[in-house]
């Protein structure tokens, strides 16, 4: 059962990454690369639970944290021209 | 609500998530545990960040309710755009649309818009809390109508109650 | 009483993945920024939280279900605020959607 939600679950990558490659603009890119964060940290918790290592929960909770700073960082960097621009309008 | 009450659930909550990272019953790290959350609490009270918006505890028992009911129109809402996803001649006629909202204040109308936000179908694009209005980007007719009829609406006023934050 | 709660495990991450599926395929299919983000909150909401509940329901009641839910309800708050700061960075970068009856002009 849990081989067989990895294999979905890396079609689902692949797809995205695909989307990240051709994407027109590039908030097509961002978004492929807010999904692949997030199926990346549904990629890590069902590898715990294949292994049996559920150690692999906690590296999930701090992967989860940087994808949400990574996405704000380039929003914020697309928003304002760079990265230590404070909040204006 | 107190402000006792807030810090015993703030460090509780603290407490909790120190357990949760570490998941050992050593004595040593429980008592580290108790020693941090304890600082970090009257840390942020000192800071006066501790109040009724930073931690709604009073609206807990009501939000458990709503939730549930967003979770089975989180649901209902991802079968309809699913069915559009795999529809084969792709006809998609996208709205964009403005929406009043009539909520009183700031927290019940942060939730409405993340509620729209959250369900698959709507995305809430420009939000303005002094005019309490959003634009909107809905999918289709019907996403569009159900958001129109207002019963979101109604429930987070509900669950807001007469609070005044 | 085992015997149900395996069927519905196994039934939840089923579905949860079909939605996965379903959420990329609507990624590569629909036409523009907008409405891809629609296929992308299926993904991140319906299928990531019906294949932790299946997980939770598997595990029973433990420290490590309590982990899984956190990593939920951490995975629904960042995806609609993120989603909301792609749609607000994509008007202000004045990327019109094209929208049948567009009202306003912001």
């Amino acid at each position: 059962m849990f081989s067989f939600l990895i294999i979905i679950i890396t079609i689902t990558l692949a797809i995205s990454l695909y989307r990240a490659l051709i994407g027109p603009t590039l908030f097509d890119r961002l978004l492929a690369a807010n999904i692949i964060g997030t199926t990346t940290v549904l990629f890590l918790v069902m590898y715990g639970y294949l292994t049996g290592r559920t150690d692999f929960l906690d590296i999930a909770i701090a992967y989860i944290l940087l994808n949400l700073i990574g996405t704000f960082a380039v929003l914020k960097y697309f928003r304002y021209g760079s990265l230590s621009h404070g909040e204006e309008d | 609500m107190n402000k006792y009450i807030l810090f015993l659930a703030q460090f509780f909550i603290l407490f909790l998530f120190w357990y949760l990272l570490s998941g050992k019953n050593i004595v040593l790290l429980l008592l580290l545990g108790v020693i941090i959350s304890m600082l970090i609490t009257t840390y942020q009270q000192k800071l006066k960040i501790l109040d009724d918006e930073s931690l709604p505890i009073a609206i807990l028992p009501r939000a458990i309710i709503y939730w549930i009911w967003l979770y089975k129109e989180i649901l209902l809402s991802s079968i309809f755009v699913s069915k559009l996803i795999l529809k084969f001649p792709l006809n998609v006629s996208p709205k964009y649309f403005k929406i009043k909202s009539n909520q009183k204040t700031a927290m019940g109308f942060n939730i409405y818009a993340n509620s729209i936000t959250m369900t698959p179908g709507t995305i809430s694009v420009v939000t303005s809390n002094a005019e309490k209005e959003i634009q909107i980007h809905a999918i289709s007719e019907e996403t569009k109508s159900g958001l129109e009829s207002g019963v979101m609406d109604e429930k987070i006023k509900k669950l807001m109650g007469d609070k005044d934050v | 009483m085992d015997i149900v709660s395996s069927y519905l495990s196994n039934l939840m991450l089923i579905v949860g993945s079909l939605f996965l599926l379903i959420g990329a395929i609507g990624l590569i299919r629909m036409p523009d920024v907008f409405t891809r983000m629609h296929a992308a909150s299926i993904m991140e909401t319906a299928g990531a939280s019906l294949i932790i509940i299946g997980l939770i329901i598997n595990t029973g009641f433990t420290v490590v279900s309590l982990k899984l839910i956190v990593i939920m309800l951490a995975i629904f708050y960042i995806s609609s605020v993120a989603t909301h700061a792609l749609a607000r960075a994509c008007i202000h970068d004045n990327l019109k959607p094209n929208a049948t009856n567009k009202e306003s002009d912001q």
